[in-house]
């Protein structure tokens, strides 16, 4: 088989069941291939070669005995480095946590060893999931697998130009303003924020307690559905986790989306994105309406108002953890990271208590917008990633307002997918977005526009 | 400091800075103070004037905004 780093899970999932690839020889091929390309785009932090070479022959031991775990089983993995990993160094990209091991592993990577994944290295982020691109840190910024000139966004940048490049099936990556979103979109893979609560942020460095979501990164829409087969459900250790009924995520998969209704938020992006996302929404809309759906306008709240209200609930958590240490050791971070999150120091008690009515409010108007549509379609972005010179800003979150943000303020369910390329060539996504805990029919809706849109060639020229 | 004050002039903003356990060098002022700027205009959206009554706020659950199909 040539080429085997470019299956999907699905398909590399097949094959190893069938016995027509070994995950020996799959590992092999991603650890090739890591090793010719990533020296440009810097993902891996830590490169888990002999472990998943070693779990690699395990998996294959199993499958041959008959003890199949399911499609993540003999699949690379890899993990952006805020997750914990039991006796594997868990960075945050920082120099503060550059020799940390934990103990044990976080909730999700037990899960999804449990279902037989390859772990298969650490992924780059920007430092503590907040502070990056930066250049001051241990480890360089990951780079666009697409054009290493430009930023593979963040935070999750390691896992996005990871699971693009071919470097890992599928990767693990955090959101709390849009950081699977966005590189997911830049990368032109897909990327999942499930429901707050439906996945364990167990063993996960937090940014914002109420605004942090654990997400699986992938190529296709079904991938991110095999992996959250595998990671979603009940954890009593996580104080923000729901105990209520996993899903049926791969079967919503087939699902015909006659008579849904989705809502068109033309507001956040009209008159302020690229052309060529504002086309995109348009076609996603039009192949839906082909596939049955019915698409109508809906009128959600200000996006200013959501990212103000993220922003400094953002900010306020983030300075309560960090506080300590960047005000003892300031010198263990970069410099973006420091002042970023010192920027939480200016805010008191009252400002994070209004944010909090204000969340309130903002989640019952799109709630309420959405008692007529089953699914939101939004922009995911405003165009396609930018240079790196251009990203050296202090404060990026005081310009135009996260299209993602949005979501990690009401903990819906939401999906970007990819659907075009900017006049620069580099890739884009569109957002969808569900009520909570519907998160099976965000991942149907989004199927089914994959497939609609056709077979766009989203693999970049490296 | 509420919402609804004023914004603080560099000096000031220094002085709250330290009070806060912040030990900026000489650099690092202009770049927190342009950032402090910067925040007040989030900070401008944020309701203002809540009664006592209002709803407090409470640690987010997505469970409570289920909406029924």
């Amino acid at each position: 088989m040539s080429r085997p780093y470019h299956l999907t899970i699905a398909e590399a999932g097949t094959n190893l069941r069938d016995g027509a690839i070994t995950s020996a020889a799959l590992t092999e091929a991603y650890l090739d291939r890591i090793a010719t390309i990533d020296r440009e785009l810097n993902c891996f932090i830590t490169l888990l070669a002999e472990e998943a070479r070693e779990a690699a022959l395990e998996a294959d031991r199993e499958i041959a005995a008959g003890r199949w775990k399911g499609p993540l089983h003999g699949v690379p993995i890899g993990l952006k480095d805020i997750y914990a990993t039991a006796g594997v160094r868990t960075t945050c990209h920082s120099h503060l946590l550059e020799n940390n091991v934990p103990t044990e592993d976080a909730e999700t990577v037990a899960r999804l060893k449990a279902a037989g994944a390859i772990i298969i290295g650490k992924l780059a982020t920007h430092e503590f999931a907040f502070g990056g691109p930066s250049f001051d840190l241990p480890w360089p910024p990951a780079r666009n697998p697409w054009n290493p000139d430009h930023v593979p966004a963040g935070s999750s940048s390691g896992s996005g130009a990871a699971v693009s490049a071919g470097l890992c099936a599928g990767a693990m990556g955090s959101d709390t303003g849009g950081s699977i979103r966005s590189p997911a979109g830049v990368c032109g893979i897909a990327g999942f924020k499930p429901t707050y609560g439906l996945l364990s942020r167990r063993g996960i460095y937090p940014l914002s307690w109420t605004q942090d979501h654990a997400g699986p990164m992938a190529r296709t829409v079904e991938d991110c559905a095999l992996m959250m087969q595998a990671l979603a459900g009940y954890d009593p250790l996580d104080p923000g986790s729901v105990e209520t009924a996993v899903p049926d995520f791969v079967g919503a998969l087939g699902r015909s989306v006659r008579g849904l209704r989705i809502g068109l938020v033309r507001s956040w992006h009209e008159g302020v994105a690229d052309a060529e996302v504002c086309d995109a929404i348009e076609q996603a809309a039009g192949l839906l309406r082909q596939e049955g759906a019915e698409v109508r306008d809906v009128t959600l709240p200000d996006i200013a108002d959501f990212h103000a209200c993220g922003r400094i609930i953002i900010l306020s958590e983030a300075w309560t953890i960090h506080r300590d240490a960047v005000t003892a050791t300031p010198e263990k971070y970069g410099e973006f990271f420091r002042n970023r999150v010192r920027l939480g120091a200016s805010l008191n008690a009252d400002h994070y208590i209004e944010a909090q009515r204000m969340r309130r409010r903002l989640t019952a108007e799109t709630m309420a917008a959405m008692e007529d549509c089953d699914i939101l379609l939004a922009a995911n972005q405003y165009g396609p990633a930018e240079r790196f010179e251009d990203s050296q800003r202090p404060f990026p979150f005081f310009s135009k307002p996260y299209l993602t943000m949005p979501f990690n303020i009401t903990g819906q369910p939401a999906l970007t997918v990819p659907a075009g390329f900017g006049v620069n060539g580099l890739p884009f996504g569109i957002q969808f977005a569900g009520r909570p805990f519907e998160d099976d029919v965000v991942l149907q809706v989004g199927h089914t526009y994959e497939h609609a849109r056709g077979d766009f060639d989203f693999r970049p020229p490296v | 400091m509420t919402a609804s004050d004023e914004v603080l002039s560099v000096e000031e903003f220094r002085v709250r800075a330290a009070q806060a356990g912040l030990v900026l060098e000489e650099g690092e002022v202009d770049v927190m103070y342009e950032g402090y700027l910067g925040l007040q205009g989030l900070l401008a959206r944020l309701p203002q004037g809540s009664a006592f009554a209002d709803e407090p706020a409470s640690v987010f659950m997505a469970s409570a905004t289920r909406v029924a199909r």
